[in-house]
């Protein structure tokens, strides 16, 4: 995302430290967004008190409907009424609350989820998962913020590690990011993957079926928190839906060999819901569908407008369905 | 030096070679020494854990 200032282009930021999530959006926040690719049409954010990009919520006994994600469900180069969560509001009796952020990881996502989300008193959760944003669980330092991490124990219990006081200080975050990013690049190396080097979406290393061994911590992981989220939900009587939205690779590319499977992680993704009896569904084909007459993403993947409509229709729908919604 | 200790110091270097300019190699030589202690120490304390295959025991809700 761009920002303009002054007729001058600027990176501003949306989100600031946060203790426990180790990014946030930042509270009561008014801005004007310029995106890459809607240069012409800036969007208008505007965060509320929490630091979410939704309006002031009262604090009463409501039951609540909670979009979760990244980006996506933030709404990154569209208005604020025209995501899914806010086009759910028009069907859904249950206060549809919105607690995305851009670069979120389903780690974070999953932590908001339990340490954030209880005054709101949900009775549904959507999680929606953009399935290449995955590997975040195993990224330590995201655009200068350090993640809160998960790992096993030496009696491999899942635990997770506080974030320290001082990763406030944005000097000290440089210096321990610079480290995590060195790491994890000669892991990276090791393992014959050069991301900075030659870089090229269609050929991310998430989709190399010979690459998979790289990344089977971080399905282990994935495992471990999809457990963690299904078990907090069940002990908290909320029903959990996670969407699958579709990615750039399967709409925009056409795989050049069957070695090169855009299809991986989310038939990984989704095989570990169906383990955990985790209800889901994944937009791909629909949106494969619909693309081929009218985009339904912006150039960088991100969901426009059109493809948040058809996104709330088919949340709606399968909520219907569920018979979770009337 | 143990086998682990020269994998890493190895890799590394081999790193910083593999890279285009000379600005580049002298910043992850750099880079290399920095970072070498701390990532030993982590790399050690990696592989003296026990790798049972079980994924999660009961006790996950400690974490919160």
């Amino acid at each position: 995302m761009r920002t303009k200032k002054n007729n001058k282009q600027d990176s501003t930021p949306i989100y600031g430290f946060d203790k426990e999530i180790g990014f946030w959006g930042l509270k009561n926040l008014r801005h004007e967004a310029y995106f890459d690719y809607e240069i012409e049409n800036p969007v208008k954010i505007f965060h509320n008190s929490d630091g979410m990009r939704e309006e002031e919520f009262s604090i009463d006994n409501r039951k609540s409907l909670l979009c979760c994600g990244g980006s996506h469900t933030w709404g990154a180069g569209i208005k604020q009424n025209e995501r899914y969560s806010d086009l759910l509001k028009n069907y859904v009796d249950l206060r549809v609350v919105n607690i995305g952020h851009c670069s979120l990881g389903l780690d974070q996502i999953i932590l908001s989820i339990i340490r954030k989300t209880e005054k709101f008193n949900p009775e549904i959760i959507v999680i929606e998962q953009y399935v290449w944003a995955l590997h975040r669980v195993i990224t330590k330092h995201i655009n200068g913020y350090l993640r809160p991490s998960f790992y096993f124990d030496e009696h491999e219990n899942l635990k997770v590690n506080k974030i320290p006081f001082y990763h406030r200080f944005k000097w000290l975050r440089k210096a321990i990011g610079n480290y995590h990013d060195y790491k994890k690049e000669l892991n990276e190396y090791i393992e014959g993957i050069n991301i900075k080097k030659e870089y090229n979406l269609e050929e991310d290393p998430i989709f190399l079926s010979w690459k998979t061994e790289f990344y089977s911590p971080m399905y282990k992981l994935i495992d471990s928190l999809l457990e963690l989220i299904k078990s907090y939900c069940d002990d908290n009587q909320i029903k959990l839906f996670f969407c699958l939205g579709p990615l750039k690779n399967q709409l925009d590319f056409n795989s050049k060999s069957d070695l090169v499977d855009y299809d991986l992680p989310s038939r990984k993704f989704k095989s570990l819901l169906t383990k955990h009896n985790i209800n889901f569904l994944d937009t791909k084909e629909h949106m494969i569908k619909k693309h081929s007459q009218r985009p339904v993403i912006f150039p960088d993947g991100h969901l426009n407008s059109y493809g948040h409509s058809l996104l709330s229709e088919i949340i709606y729908y399968e909520l219907k369905n569920l018979k979770w919604i009337k | 030096m143990d086998k682990m200790k020269k994998n890493l110091f190895k890799n590394a270097i081999m790193m910083a070679f593999d890279k285009t300019t000379l600005i580049k190699k002298f910043t992850y030589i750099s880079r290399a020494i920095i970072f070498y202690i701390p990532l030993l120490i982590e790399k050690k304390s990696f592989s003296n854990k026990e790798t049972d295959d079980e994924l999660l025991g009961d006790d996950i809700y400690p974490l919160f």
